[in-house]
C-alpha cells in the first residue's frame, strides 16, 4: 500500500482534484472503484465513499463487491462531488464551522451555472445532504431576483407556455415582481 | 401531475425522516422525476434540468421564498404546477407570514366550510392575498363559538373625546354562523359608537371575513393581532380545574355556565391568589358548585395564556401590537382613540376584563 497521502487515484485526465494535504493521519486505507456512467473509474478512499449514502447501502446490500457502477452519473460532476467530499471528511476529522463555511462557499462560487446544476443530480442521486443544501442555496441564490427569461436559460428550460399564457400568468403574478434585477 | 408531486413529497419526507438509516428505498426512484422527462440512463449529455429531480427544485424554490416563487411560475408548465402547491405555500404562510400559522390555518380551511362568501382557493392566492391586505385577520380559534374579536375604531375622534370604553358581546355560533347576524352586530357597534360605517374603519374577526370587505379600504388601514384563547379554551381549562378538585361534570354546557357565572378576571392576579373567594351556583339539574381559585385564574389565561398550555400572546399584548400596526398605518399622529377598544364576544363579558386589559395595555404599549 502507498503512503495514505496520496490523493485516490484517478484514471481520468479529464478530472483535477486538489491534492490533499500532509496533515492527513498516516494509515492504511481501503479504496472503493466508482465508476461513471461514461466508463470512467474513480477510486476513492473508503471514508470519502461512505460520505455517499447510496454507495454505503450498495456496500451494506453487497459487501463483497469492489466496483460500485453509478449509471446516472457523469466523470465531471463525480470528480467535484469527490473533490466536495474529501474536503467534508477534513471538517468531520477537525471541526472548523468558519472554515467550512468558507469553503463550501468557494465551492460553489467558483463552479459555473451548468456545474452547479449538472452537480445536483448527482449529489441527489448519491445522498449527499450536505453537499445538496450547498449547491440548493447556491442556486436559490444565483436565480434571486432575475427574470424568468433568466431562470429558463440558467436550467436550459424551454418556454412551454403561449404568448396569451404567458401574459396572463405575469399579470396574475404581478404581486411579485418587485425588485426584480437586470439580467 | 398532482399525484407525482404527491409521491415526491412522501418520498422527500421519508428521506428526511430516514436521513441517517439511508436504504435503497429511500434513494429517489425515476418516477419521480419532471413528467416531460425520460428515464434517466441513458442521461442527455447537456439537459442537466431534466434530470433534476421536482423535490430537488422543490426545496430551491422554498430557498427562494415566495415572490420569487410566485414568479418562476411563468418558467414553463411543469414549473407553474411545482409551484402552485399548496404544501409549498403553506410553507411560506409559515416563515414569511407574521399571522400565527394556526389561525391562517385555521381560518382558511375551517371557515371555509361554512361561508359561502368564501370560495376555497389555493394556499398560493391566500398569501397573495395576505400580501396585499397586511396584517389582517383576527380569529378567535375556538370551534363553537366566536368571542373575542378586538376590534378598534380608528379615526373616531368623537369617541376619542368621550373617552369612554365599550364593550359589545355577541356570541354566535361558528356551526351555523349567520353574515346577518354579524353585519347586524357591527352595524350596532357603528350605531352606538356614533359613527358612519362609510367613513370609520372596524376590524372584523376572520369568520366575518368576505371579500369585498378583504379587499376593500377598510381593512387595509387596520391592525390586527390573533388570540389564539377564546371562549371554548376557558371552557375547558375551567373543566380541567374542576376535575382537579375532584368535581367532575360531563357537560361542558354546564361549565360554560359556571364560566358565566362565576369567573371574572383578577385587577392583580398574583394578589388574588393569597385571597379565597368562593361562591357558589346552582345549576338546574345538576346542584350546587363553588369555585374559589378557578373563578380567575380561568380569566387569568386571556392574559396568561400559558397556564392553560397555551403558547401564544396574551389579549393585552395583542391590543399593544394592533394598536402598533394602527399606529405605524395611520399618519396622523391622533393617537387619542387607542383610547376606545372595543372587546365583543362572550368571554369580554367576564367582569373584570374591560378594566384589566386597559392596565396591561398602557403597560405594555409604554
Amino acid at each position: 500500500m502507498s503512503s495514505s497521502t496520496d490523493s485516490p487515484t484517478l484514471t481520468t485526465e479529464t478530472t483535477q482534484l486538489s491534492p490533499q494535504p500532509d496533515t492527513e493521519t498516516a494509515k492504511p486505507t481501503k479504496k472503493i472503484t466508482l465508476k461513471s456512467s461514461d466508463n470512467q473509474i474513480f477510486e476513492v478512499e473508503e471514508s470519502v465513499a461512505m460520505e455517499f449514502a447510496t454507495v454505503k447501502s450498495f456496500f451494506e446490500d453487497s459487501p463483497s463487491t469492489d466496483t460500485v457502477p453509478l449509471p446516472n452519473v457523469t466523470a465531471k460532476p463525480l470528480s467535484q462531488v469527490i473533490e466536495f467530499c474529501k474536503e467534508q471528511i477534513k471538517f468531520k476529522a477537525n471541526p472548523d464551522e468558519a472554515q467550512k463555511k468558507k469553503y463550501n462557499a468557494e465551492f460553489v462560487t467558483e463552479k459555473s451555472d451548468k456545474d452547479l446544476v449538472d452537480m445536483i443530480p448527482v449529489a441527489n442521486y448519491l445522498e449527499i445532504k450536505d453537499l445538496l443544501d450547498v449547491l440548493n442555496q447556491a442556486v436559490a441564490d444565483r436565480i434571486e431576483n432575475k427574470s424568468v427569461e433568466y431562470v429558463r436559460s440558467f436550467f436550459g428550460i424551454d418556454n412551454d407556455f403561449t404568448a396569451e399564457e404567458e401574459a396572463a400568468l405575469r399579470r396574475e403574478h404581478a404581486w411579485a415582481y418587485e425588485g426584480v434585477d437586470e439580467d | 401531475m398532482a399525484m407525482s408531486l404527491k409521491k415526491v413529497w412522501e418520498s422527500v419526507t421519508n428521506r428526511r425522516s430516514s436521513c441517517s438509516s439511508s436504504h435503497v428505498d429511500s434513494v429517489i426512484t425515476p418516477q419521480s422525476y419532471t413528467e416531460s422527462t425520460p428515464p434517466p440512463p441513458p442521461p442527455p449529455p447537456l439537459g442537466a434540468f431534466d434530470r433534476l429531480p421536482i423535490c430537488v427544485v422543490f426545496q430551491i424554490v422554498k430557498l427562494v421564498g415566495p415572490n420569487e416563487a410566485a414568479r418562476l411560475s411563468v418558467v414553463c408548465k411543469s414549473w407553474r404546477s411545482l409551484v402552485s402547491d399548496d404544501r409549498l405555500w403553506m410553507y411560506f404562510l409559515q416563515s414569511y407570514h407574521h399571522d400565527t400559522w394556526n389561525s391562517v390555518f385555521f381560518a382558511e380551511t375551517n371557515l371555509q366550510k361554512f361561508s359561502c362568501h368564501i370560495a376555497k382557493s389555493s394556499f398560493m392566492r391566500i398569501y397573495r392575498q395576505r400580501v396585499h391586505v397586511p396584517g389582517a385577520v383576527i380569529v378567535d380559534v375556538t370551534l363553537l363559538e366566536v368571542v373575542l374579536a378586538i376590534t378598534s375604531l380608528a379615526g373616531a375622534n368623537m369617541l376619542a373625546l368621550s373617552g369612554r370604553s365599550a364593550t359589545f358581546s355577541e356570541f354566535i355560533n361558528i356551526e351555523s354562523p349567520s353574515y346577518f347576524r354579524f353585519r347586524n352586530f357591527f352595524a350596532s357597534i357603528y350605531s352606538r359608537m356614533q359613527v358612519k360605517a362609510s367613513t370609520q374603519p372596524i376590524v372584523l374577526s376572520l369568520p366575518l371575513r368576505n371579500d369585498d370587505v378583504l379587499h376593500g379600504k377598510v381593512m387595509r388601514t387596520m391592525g390586527v393581532e390573533v388570540v389564539d384563547v377564546g371562549g371554548l379554551k376557558l371552557t375547558e381549562f375551567l373543566r380541567e380545574q374542576m376535575q382537579q378538585s375532584n368535581m367532575n361534570l360531563r357537560s361542558l354546557f354546564t361549565v360554560r355556565i359556571l364560566k358565566e357565572k362565576l369567573c371574572y378576571v383578577a385587577a392583580d392576579y398574583e394578589n388574588e391568589l393569597s385571597k379565597d373567594i368562593p361562591a357558589s351556583l346552582e345549576v338546574p339539574g345538576e346542584g350546587w358548585f363553588t369555585l374559589s381559585k378557578e373563578r380567575f385564574t380561568t380569566g387569568e389565561v386571556l392574559f396568561q395564556p400559558h397556564i392553560a398550555g397555551v403558547h401564544t400572546k396574551g389579549l393585552h399584548e395583542a391590543v399593544a401590537l394592533c394598536m402598533d400596526h394602527c399606529h405605524v398605518v395611520e399618519s396622523t399622529g391622533d393617537d387619542a382613540w387607542f383610547k376606545s377598544v372595543v372587546l365583543s364576544g362572550g368571554t369580554a363579558c367576564l367582569p373584570g376584563l374591560v378594566g384589566l386589559k386597559k392596565v396591561n395595555v398602557r403597560v405594555s404599549s409604554a
